[in-house]
C-alpha cells in the first residue's frame, strides 16, 4: 500500500499534466493490440478487473491480482499477485492472449518482457471518473462489446449528471493512516468522490494522491468531517493528541469502507450518494 | 558560564519551535495558549501537540547523543553512534515484530526494541573481537553495518509479508519522526530513559578511565567488565526507547559528541550532560525542519539529521586515517 | 604497613583450552621498601605472574594475598588505593592534558560526581612534582616523549597513594637515558617512601643494577628469588637465557654479557 502511494507519488511528476493519448492509443501510447480475439485476458488492477466483468466479460479473465476483490465472481479467477511490478512468469503462467496493465513507470519492465513473450498488452490508468469512461470505451472496441460499453457511459453520465447538485457541503480531511498521519490529496479517487459529493477535501492543495502531514496541520484546517477507515478511526479515538482536532472531540467522524470509494468503477454514483448522505448527516 | 550559554540557547531554541509550526499561529496567541487561553483548536495545538513533540524530540535526541558519547568510550572510537553500530537497526527490528506480531502496546514496543538492540550490539562487540584479543575498530563499524542492514532487510520482509495496516505502522521505524508524540508516548519515553541517563552521568569518571584502555581502567580502580554489561543494557535500553517512539534517527549520536569533544574536551562528567542538551536541542532544530520546510507536508526527520551527519561522518573517517 | 604486602603461595594457572599451565607452583613475596624485580625470556610467565597478583586472574592453585585478602577478592576501587600500576600498554582514544592524566589516578578516592577536592588537586601536583613533570601539566599527552609519557604515568600513579607501585615493562621502547631515569624515580620513590615496588622487565643488568629482590621466571616456574648475587649464578644464567653469558662484576653487581658465536670457545 505504501509502496504503491510512494510510486504514485513518484510517477506524478510525470504524468501530471501529460496529455491523454490520442485514439487508437492506451495511456502508455501504445497502438491498441486491435484484431485480437483475446479469450485469456490477465488484468492487474482493481479498477480494470471490476471493468471487464462490468462490460460483461468476465468469464474471460484468467487472472487478476491479490487487490482485485470486485465484484464476487472475480475472487474465484487465480490471483497472480501484485500489479505494480507483477511476477512475469506467473502472468505468463496463465498463458494470457492479452495482459491489461495498471500504467505506471514501475510497470514498464514487466511490460516490456511481456510483450517480448509475445502476448499483446494495453497499459490503463484508471485513476477517476474520466478515466473509467475512457477506459470503457477503449476496452469496449477492443473485445468487441462497444454497445454494452456505450450504453455503460451513458448509464454513468446520467446517474451522475443527476446526482450533480452542489450540495453546498463542508471540507473533509481523508485520513488513510495515523502512524505517522497520512491524509489523501486530489490526485485519489476518493477525493473525487467527495468532491462530487459536493464536499471539499480540505487537503486538496495536496497534488498527490496521499501524504504525510502532522496533525497540527489536520487541526488548522478545521475540518467539518474527519474521513477514515473505520481501524483509523479507532485509534484516532483512542489517542489523547487527536481530540485537538474539532471534528474528533466532537466525533464528526465518518467511516468509509468498500472498494466503491477506493477505484473508480461504475458502483460510483451509488458510492458518491452514500457519502453525500453520511456526510449529510454528521451534526455541524 | 558555558553551561548558562547553552542552557539559555536550548530552551530559546525550544520556544521558537513551540512558537513555529506548519499551522500560522501569531506569538501572542501562542502564548495565552500554553496559559490555556483562546481557540480551543489552538490551546490543542500548542499545548498537546507542539510542546509534546518539542519535548520529546529534545529528550530523544539528548538520550542519542548520550549514547553515541558511551558507545565511543566503550568501543574507545570517536565514529560510534547507536545507529553505526546496529544498535538502531536492531531496536528498530524488535519494535516491527512486536507490532507485526500483534504483541505490545505503548509500553511493550520499547521493550521488544530493547531485545533487539541488546542483541545487536552483543553480536557487534563479539564480531569485533572476534579477530583477536584488541577490537579492531574497522571490523567494528563493519559489524555494525552489517548487523543494521540485516535488520533493515528482516524488516522489510516484515513488511512486505505483513496485512497492509501492520505495514504501514512498520513504515513510521524506518524513516523515523515525531508524529506519535503525545503525554502518554512521553511518559513512556521518560519511563524506559530515566534510570539509563541517570546510571551513564553517574558513570561519567568510569568512562574516562575506559577510554584508556580496559587494562589501565581496571588497574586505577574501574570493575570493567561490570560496567561493560551496563553500558550494553544502557545503551540498549536508551536507543530501545527512543526507536520505539520516534524511529530510527541516524548521526545525532556521532556528530554532536563530536561537536563537544571540539570545543569542550573529552572528560565525560561534561561531555555527557552537554551532550544530552545538545543532542536534544539539535534534533528539535531538525525536527522543526522536517515538519515546516515543506508544509503542510511532513518530512522524515532522520532525513533532515542524515543530511547533516554524513558530512561529519565523512571529515571524522579522514581524519581517523591520519 | 611494614613488612609483608603481597604474598603469593604455591601459585598455578592454565589459561582456559590451553595444553599446559601459564605459572606453576611460584611462591613470591613483596615487600614494602624493597624493589622486587621479574626477569626472564619471552613467554616465561612473567606477565600471567603479575595479572595474578594484580587479582586480574583467580589462580587455579594456591593463593595471592594481598593485606590479608585473596587478590581476586578485592573491590577494583579498593585494590586502586592500595597498588598503583604501570600497565605496559595503554593507548588513550581520545586527547587529554597531562593534569587530567594524573587527575585520573584519584579516581579511586574521588566521589562520584563531585569535583576534585583540595587533597586531589594537592596529590596531583605533588605527584607531578616528584616525577619532575610539573612543567608538562598542560600539555596534550600525545605531544608528549616517550620516556615523558612514562614519567606521567608513574606519576598517576603515586597520585593513587599507593602502597605498592607496580611497572610491567616500563622501560620498553625507551633509549638508554629515559630507561635509566624511569629505575632511578623508581628506586628513590621506594626508598623515600618505604613503598613496595614490582618491575617486570627484560634488562636483566639493570635489573641486577637495581633489585633488591631478583626473581628469575623460565618456562612457568619462579627459578631463583634473592638477591642479584646469589641468582645470577653461571648455572642459573645457562639454564634459563639459552644462550651463552659471560658474568662480569661491577662493583660486586653480576652483569651478564652475551657472547658472540665466534666468542663461544
Amino acid at each position: 500500500m505504501i509502496r504503491r502511494v510512494l510510486v504514485c507519488a513518484s510517477l506524478l511528476v510525470a504524468c501530471a499534466g501529460e496529455p491523454r493519448p490520442a485514439a487508437g492509443l492506451d495511456d502508455s501510447g501504445r497502438p491498441l493490440p486491435v484484431g485480437v480475439q483475446a479469450r485469456r485476458i490477465v488484468s492487474l488492477s482493481p479498477a480494470t478487473t471490476e471493468l471487464l466483468f462490468t462490460l460483461g466479460v468476465g468469464s474471460r479473465v484468467v487472472g487478476r491480482t491479490r487487490y482485485d476483490r470486485d465484484p464476487e465472481a472475480a475472487l474465484a479467477v487465480p490471483s497472480v499477485g501484485d500489479g505494480l511490478q507483477p511476477n512475469v512468469e506467473v502472468v505468463l503462467a496463465q498463458r494470457p492472449d492479452l495482459v491489461v496493465f495498471y500504467h505506471a513507470a514501475a510497470n514498464t519492465p514487466a511490460m516490456a518482457r511481456i510483450e517480448r513473450a509475445g502476448v499483446p498488452i494495453v497499459a490503463l490508468r484508471l485513476d477517476g471518473l474520466d478515466d473509467l469512461v475512457r477506459g470503457t470505451r477503449l476496452l469496449g472496441v477492443l473485445l468487441g462489446v462497444e454497445t454494452r460499453a456505450d450504453s455503460l457511459v451513458r448509464d454513468l453520465e446520467a446517474r451522475l449528471a443527476a446526482l450533480a447538485s452542489p450540495a453546498g457541503g463542508g471540507g473533509a480531511a481523508l485520513l488513510v493512516w495515523t502512524d505517522p498521519p497520512i491524509v489523501i490529496g486530489r490526485s485519489s479517487f476518493l477525493s473525487e468522490i467527495i468532491e462530487r459529493a459536493g464536499w471539499a477535501n480540505v487537503f486538496g492543495d495536496i497534488q498527490q494522491p496521499s501524504s504525510t502531514v502532522s496533525i497540527e496541520v489536520v487541526a488548522a484546517r478545521r475540518p467539518d468531517v474527519l474521513i477514515g477507515g473505520a481501524s483509523v478511526l479507532e485509534t484516532i479515538r483512542s489517542r489523547a493528541e487527536w481530540a485537538v482536532v474539532d471534528a474528533v472531540r466532537e466525533h464528526r467522524l465518518v467511516a468509509l469502507e468498500g472498494s466503491a470509494f477506493t477505484h473508480p468503477s461504475y458502483r460510483a454514483p451509488e458510492a458518491i450518494a452514500e457519502v453525500r448522505a453520511r456526510l449529510a448527516a454528521v451534526p455541524r | 558560564m558555558r553551561w548558562v550559554v547553552l542552557g539559555v540557547l536550548s530552551l530559546v531554541v525550544m520556544g521558537v519551535a513551540v512558537v513555529v509550526g506548519p499551522a500560522p499561529i501569531p506569538v501572542s496567541d501562542v502564548w495565552a495558549a500554553l496559559l490555556g487561553r483562546g481557540d480551543t483548536v489552538i490551546v490543542g495545538i500548542v499545548r498537546d501537540l507542539r510542546v509534546t513533540r518539542v519535548l520529546l524530540a529534545f529528550l530523544v535526541g539528548g538520550s542519542l547523543a548520550v549514547t553515541g558519547a558511551a558507545l565511543q568510550a566503550l568501543v574507545r572510537n570517536p565514529l560510534a553512534d547507536p545507529y553505526l553500530l546496529g544498535l538502531s537497526g536492531g531496536a528498530g527490528l524488535g519494535a516491527v515484530a512486536a507490532v507485526s506480531l500483534g504483541i505490545g502496546g505503548a509500553w511493550g514496543v520499547p521493550a521488544a526494541a530493547f531485545a533487539g538492540a541488546l542483541l545487536a550490539i552483543v553480536v557487534v562487540y563479539r564480531l569485533a573481537l572476534a579477530a583477536g584479543h584488541v577490537m579492531d575498530p574497522r571490523v567494528l563499524l563493519l559489524g555494525g553495518v552489517v548487523v543494521g542492514a540485516f535488520a533493515a532487510s528482516v524488516m522489510g520482509a516484515f513488511i512486505a509479508l505483513s496485512p497492509a495496516a501492520e505495514v504501514r505502522s512498520a513504515m513510521v521505524w524506518l524513516l523515523g519522526g515525531f508524529s506519535g508524540a503525545s503525554w502518554l508516548t512521553l511518559t513512556v519515553f521518560g519511563g524506559y530513559a530515566a534510570a539509563p541517563l541517570a546510571f551513564l552521568v553517574g558513570v561519567s569518571r568510569p568512562l574516562d578511565l575506559l577510554t584508556l584502555g580496559e587494562e589501565p581502567a581496571t588497574m586505577l580502580g574501574a570493575d570493567v567488565e561490570r560496567l561493560k554489561r551496563a553500558l550494553y543494557v544502557a545503551a540498549s535500553l536508551l536507543t530501545a526507547a527512543a526507536v520505539a517512539v520516534a524511529g530510527i534517527i541516524g548521526f545525532v549520536g556521532l556528530v554532536v559528541p563530536h561537536g563537544i569533544r571540539m570545543v569542550w574536551g573529552h572528560g565525560h562528567r561534561q561531555l555527557i550532560p552537554a551532550a544530552f542538551v545538545v543532542g536534544g536541542t539539535l534534533l528539535v532544530v531538525a525536527d522543526l525542519i522536517a515538519r515546516t520546510a515543506f508544509a503542510p507536508l511532513e518530512m522524515p526527520v532522520g532525513v533532515v539529521t542524515a543530511v547533516i551527519g554524513v558530512p561529519v561522518f565523512v571529515v571524522l573517517i579522514r581524519r581517523w586515517r591520519d | 604497613m611494614a613488612g609483608l604486602i603481597v604474598s603469593a603461595q604455591d601459585v598455578g594457572y592454565a589459561y582456559p583450552r590451553a595444553p599446559r599451565d601459564a605459572v606453576t607452583d611460584v611462591s613470591l613475596e613483596v615487600r614494602a621498601g624493597a624493589v622486587t624485580i621479574l626477569v626472564g625470556p619471552n613467554g616465561c610467565g612473567k606477565t600471567t605472574l603479575l595479572r595474578l597478583m594484580l587479582g586480574v586472574l583467580r589462580p587455579d592453585r594456591g593463593s595471592v594475598v594481598l593485606d590479608g585478602r585473596p587478590a581476586h577478592e578485592w573491590a577494583r576501587r579498593a585494590f586502586a588505593q592500595t597498588v598503583g600500576v604501570v600497565t605496559q600498554r595503554e593507548e588513550p582514544a581520545f586527547p587529554m592534558r597531562v593534569r587530567d592524566a594524573v587527575m585520573h589516578g584519584r579516581y579511586a578516592r574521588m566521589g562520584a560526581l563531585a569535583a576534585p577536592r583540595r587533597q586531589d588537586e594537592d596529590a596531583v601536583g605533588q605527584a607531578l612534582a616528584r616525577c619532575d613533570v610539573d612543567h608538562l601539566e598542560d600539555r596534550w599527552v600525545d605531544t608528549l616523549s616517550g620516556g615523558e609519557w612514562q614519567r606521567v604515568r608513574i606519576a598517576r600513579a603515586l597520585a593513587q597513594e599507593p602502597s605498592i607501585l607496580v611497572l610491567d615493562e616500563p622501560t620498553a621502547s625507551l633509549d638508554v637515558r629515559h630507561e635509566m631515569d624511569v629505575f632511578e624515580l623508581t628506586v628513590s620513590l621506594v626508598r623515600e617512601r618505604g613503598l613496595g615496588a614490582v618491575v617486570v622487565t627484560h634488562q636483566v643488568n639493570l635489573a641486577a643494577r637495581f633489585a633488591d629482590v631478583l626473581a628469575v621466571m623460565h618456562e612457568g616456574r619462579l627459578r631463583a628469588v634473592g638477591t642479584p648475587s646469589d641468582v645470577l649464578t653461571s648455572e642459573l644464567v645457562d639454564a634459563v637465557f639459552a644462550w651463552p653469558m659471560r658474568i662480569e662484576h661491577w662493583r660486586g653487581i653480576p652483569q651478564l654479557m652475551p657472547l658472540r658465536k665466534d666468542e663461544q670457545a
